[in-house]
């Protein structure tokens, strides 16, 4: 049996962390004089004391070193467990939503999704809204942590192939975790602040700023009013598609930057065909609505660009009725979703890297038919791609579209039609964030779903969060034996 | 590369045009049978028959003359790439003839869509009131359909796994030993399968008789079932036949989509090897569980007597999966669920070494054993776990080609899809309208095909569209782009 004490001490301090945090939202609802202040108080002190609990009782595990399975529960047991503790102060407070509604709010929140189940946001209480943004913000913290630290060394979709480059520290599941974390946080921060000094001053009220900026720079998606960024369309939108860009790079690339080096960042294969793919994809959206349905060029392409932008990096803001959109950019739209944006970034989806080995290996596949007997090697930067990583990264995609496909069915099942179902199932297992078709609130919210299709959704968005690998891995009873 | 170190040379064409003109006048002395029923029928439409008939004559002929010091030269691979994509392109050129010169008076680009679409044994049709035409159109069509199937039966059993499309080189070891070069006994496999294949074409005609099919209805419906073509001569399809039809239609559409070189061993004495074969069990397993998984669900949410429901559901999956694309009842108003697990159904297809398309269940059960063994490699990293597929370990080289075509496969249903889109097809129907061409399934489902329940009211570059993802999910994709590589072509 898995020694499990290491990973509930540390989940139990996560769940310690998140009850402070909960102090912030505290003290802006004081501040304001809204008593839901008193909500956020409650909620603090029963996850505080439930975290330190779980945390003392197993502090016998403390310092003795995750193995790799620890690291896989670990995981698994952050993003399931820590959502209920934030989850709490929406069931004791403001909106006074059910155990589903809040678990998937926080869910959502967590997993840097963006899909909502309340209306009326602009009526919540800013502390309530306040927490949305730090659900997210803290969610894309630690999926960036995760897929730093731990993704390389579990094997997960090919993320070997990062292991011995760029830090060559990462070689043992948690040697240097700390300094990583520790530039990782310093960035993360850095690029908060900025978005938010952007925002102000390109108009958004100070709250707004602040909020819009947590969910931008995790590429999370919620936001504090039911319009999304429809109520900021111009300059703002612009400086967002910027941001949410800049957060769906590989961040591993800004800690060399920020060493003083550019050229990783400037060369890297990735970034270039992410960057390649935004401009493909908004040019031929906005051409496209411009020829086809006689938009204005230059609105049009600002708001291409947010949407696509939004829908690339798994954000999922929107700033307009999709709906009215042409198919073809509708299906872009979908499309790019799935591609999804670096890895080691906020972003969630299949990523770009994965679709480049994708296709070089594909690319190699056919010249091998017609030379079977050629030495071909398949090759990603200037590196050669070794069998386990191709293995992986196609697995990965197979499965990725297996499980959309699963969870699109189960979703049909319980009485959404096909629009609906296609779309939830695609915005939770690529966390992306809006979703089509009846059902859905004007405001985009799901709350009208029936409570199967939430749950479906929730554990949609937590196989998408983790890798889906990371994820079935627990369920191999081998997995559990010693 | 080794064989670069060879002299240039381009590719010899002489063999290929020679099998190519030999088939195309097969096909022009094909075309005497539909000659014949119209003249038997009174119907003026026999002259346009025997004209397009002459007329192919004369061209394979022509072709095939000028090229036969070609004869008796043995394939090379890049030949046999070559050949399978032309047999497939030129000869629906040749059996579109009759529809632009007669009755139906198509225009080339309908005329070939519809051709493509028979020979493929996709079942798409372009053409509305299928009752009214004359027999021998009707009868053509089908014909297009079985000589298709059976091309295809043949391609997959002898040259795809010496091509190793798609993880297919995994069956060069198995069952027929023979099948190690190109064209050994090739000619033995051929008349087997005939028979096989004509054997199962008669038991179905007779079927189809006695449940009471009009003779015409029977043939084509018979060789459009055991081609899993789906080219009907009724606008309504299989809804004509409602009850004991349906059944006997979703019997010969599994019949014909189950893996051909099993029916030739069952014939030279191994009876039990069909029964044994790994992937005609899960296929047929499958299909039971999403049919009674279907039926349950619409039973329970509409409600309603069990047993049409579970007939109608059962002969309309079946038709999906094995690829065929007859239609029974109406199945717009099946509801959500119903809906993803027919297009996961005709993503999935029939079995290989079949007349079926899309992905074939080989495919998919190496896939899932794929991704098992990935699951547990990173529960225990040092461990060691081969892929196995019906017993045997698959080869990385076949494991790679498989899962690669997957997700190709993947890849293009989106690509056409999101291409159609930009045409101006709906969303839902350039989905669909993909799904349907590369898997060469035949159903068509959205607001644009609505209407008339064909593809006619679809913008022409979307038929192309249609043509090419056909040509594509028959040849099996990779096979496709090997030939638009510039260094196919050098040496």
């Amino acid at each position: 049996m898995i020694d499990l004490r290491p990973v509930a001490f540390v989940i139990g301090l996560l769940v310690t962390a998140m009850g402070v945090m909960m102090l912030l939202p505290m003290a802006l609802d004081w501040q304001r004089g809204d008593p839901n202040w008193r909500a956020f108080l409650a909620a603090a002190m029963v996850t505080g004391l439930a975290g330190a609990t779980m945390a003392f009782a197993s502090a016998s595990g403390r310092g003795t070193g995750l193995t790799l399975r620890q690291g896989f529960v670990v995981t698994a047991g952050v993003w399931i467990v820590l959502p209920l503790a934030g989850a709490v102060p929406f069931v004791l407070g403001a909106p006074g939503a059910g155990l589903t509604d809040a678990y998937f709010e926080a869910v959502s929140g967590m997993t840097t999704t963006g899909t909502t189940v309340f209306a009326g946001l602009d009526a919540l209480p800013r502390g309530t809204n306040l927490w949305r943004g730090m659900l997210n913000w803290l969610g894309g913290l630690g999926i960036v942590i995760v897929a730093m630290v731990f993704l390389p060394t579990m094997k997960v979709g090919g993320m070997q192939f990062f292991r011995s480059e760029g830090f060559d520290t990462l070689g043992k599941v948690l040697p240097r975790a700390l300094d990583i974390s520790v530039a990782l946080i310093g960035i993360y921060l850095a690029l908060t602040v900025a978005c938010v000094v952007t925002y102000y001053s390109l108009g958004l009220p100070g709250f707004e700023a602040v909020v819009h900026a947590l969910s931008t720079v995790s590429t999370g998606g919620f936001s504090s009013t039911d319009r999304s960024f429809a109520a900021f369309v111009g300059a703002p939108e612009v400086a967002a598609t910027i941001f949410m860009i800049a957060a769906s790079l590989p961040f591993i690339r800004y800690v060399q930057l920020a060493r003083g080096s550019v050229t990783p960042l400037w060369h890297d294969a990735q970034v270039r065909a992410y960057l390649r793919w935004i401009a493909l994809a908004v040019g031929a959206v906005t051409l496209h609505e411009v020829l086809a349905s006689g938009a204005e060029p230059l609105p049009m392409l600002r708001q291409a660009a947010f949407n696509i932008v939004s829908s690339f990096s798994g954000a999922g803001f929107t700033s307009a009725d999709l709906t009215l959109w042409q198919p073809f950019s509708f299906v872009i739209l979908i499309v790019v979703g799935l591609i999804g944006g670096c890895t080691s970034s906020t972003a969630c989806s299949i990523k770009v890297f994965r679709f480049l080995v994708l296709f070089e290996a594909i690319r190699v596949q056919i010249r091998r038919l017609h030379s079977p007997n050629a030495m071909l090697k398949p090759r990603y930067e200037d590196r050669t791609l070794e069998p386990d990583v191709i293995d992986s990264v196609i697995v990965f995609f197979t499965l990725f579209m297996a499980s959309f496909g699963i969870l699109t069915a189960a979703l049909s099942m319980t009485g959404l039609d096909s629009t609906a179902a296609v779309t939830a199932a695609w915005t939770s297992i690529a966390n992306v964030g809006p979703v089509f078709g009846t059902g859905v609130g004007a405001s985009g919210s799901v709350g009208a779903f029936p409570w199967t299709a939430k749950w479906l959704m929730i554990g949609g968005m937590l196989v998408g969060r983790l890798e889906m690998l990371a994820f079935f891995v627990l369920f191999l009873p081998r997995f559990w034996r010693p | 590369m080794a064989a670069a170190a060879k002299p240039a040379a381009m590719i010899d064409l002489r063999p290929i045009g020679y099998i190519v003109g030999a088939m195309v006048a097969v096909l022009g002395l094909l075309m005497m049978i539909p000659a014949a029923v119209d003249r038997v029928a009174g119907v003026e439409d026999w002259k346009v028959f025997l004209t397009c008939g002459i007329l192919c004559l004369g061209v394979g002929l022509l072709t095939a003359t000028a090229t036969r010091n070609a004869i008796g030269a043995a394939l090379s691979i890049r030949q046999a790439f070559l050949l399978t994509i032309i047999i497939w392109t030129v000869l629906p050129l040749f059996g579109a003839l009759p529809f632009i010169l007669g009755v139906t008076e198509a225009r080339f680009i309908d005329a070939y869509f519809e051709a493509v679409s028979g020979i493929t044994t996709t079942g798409s049709t372009v053409f509305v009131g299928l009752d009214d035409l004359p027999p021998g159109i009707n009868l053509w069509r089908g014909m297009l359909n079985w000589i298709g199937g059976l091309g295809i039966a043949f391609i997959a059993m002898i040259f795809l796994p010496v091509m190793r499309v798609g993880g297919m080189q995994f069956f060069r070891t198995e069952g027929f030993d023979t099948l190690g070069k190109v064209m050994p006994r090739a000619s033995d496999i051929a008349l087997s399968l005939l028979a096989v294949y004509a054997g199962l074409t008669l038991a179905c005609v007779i079927t189809y008789l006695t449940i009471g099919m009009t003779p015409l209805d029977a043939t084509v419906h018979a060789m459009a079932s055991i081609a899993t073509g789906g080219f009907s001569p009724r606008d309504a399809s299989f809804t004509t036949y409602q009850g004991a039809g349906e059944y006997a239609g979703a019997l010969f559409m599994v019949l014909g989509s189950l893996p051909y070189i099993r029916y030739v061993q069952m014939v030279t004495g191994a009876p039990t090897s069909m029964w044994r074969d790994a992937q005609a069990r899960a296929y047929l397993r499958w299909m039971l569980i999403a049919t009674v998984a279907v039926a349950v669900w619409r039973w329970t949410s509409a409600g309603g007597p069990p047993e049409p429901i579970f007939r109608e559901t059962l002969f309309n999956l079946a038709s999906i999966m094995s690829g065929t694309g007859f239609f029974s009842g109406s199945f717009a108003g099946w509801g959500g669920f119903s809906m993803v697990v027919a297009f996961t159904l005709g993503v999935m297809g029939g079995c290989s070494s079949s007349s079926s398309g899309a992905l074939t269940v080989f495919r998919v059960q190496v896939t899932l054993a794929a991704i098992a063994a990935q699951i547990r490699l990173i529960a225990a990293p040092n461990r060691v776990y081969p892929v196995k597929y019906a017993g045997r370990t698959v080869a990385p080289g076949a494991l790679n080609g498989v899962v690669m075509y997957v997700c190709a496969y993947v890849v293009l249903i989106g690509a056409i899809g999101v291409a159609m889109t930009l045409v101006g097809v709906d969303t839902e129907s350039a989905l669909f309208a993909a799904w349907t061409s590369l898997g060469n399934i035949g159903y068509g489902y959205g607001p644009m095909v609505a209407r008339t329940g064909t593809f006619i009211d679809f913008p022409d570059a979307a038929i192309w569209l249609m043509i090419l993802a056909m040509l594509m999910g028959r040849l099996g994709l990779l096979a496709v782009f090997v030939v638009v590589l510039p260094r196919f072509w050098m040496r």
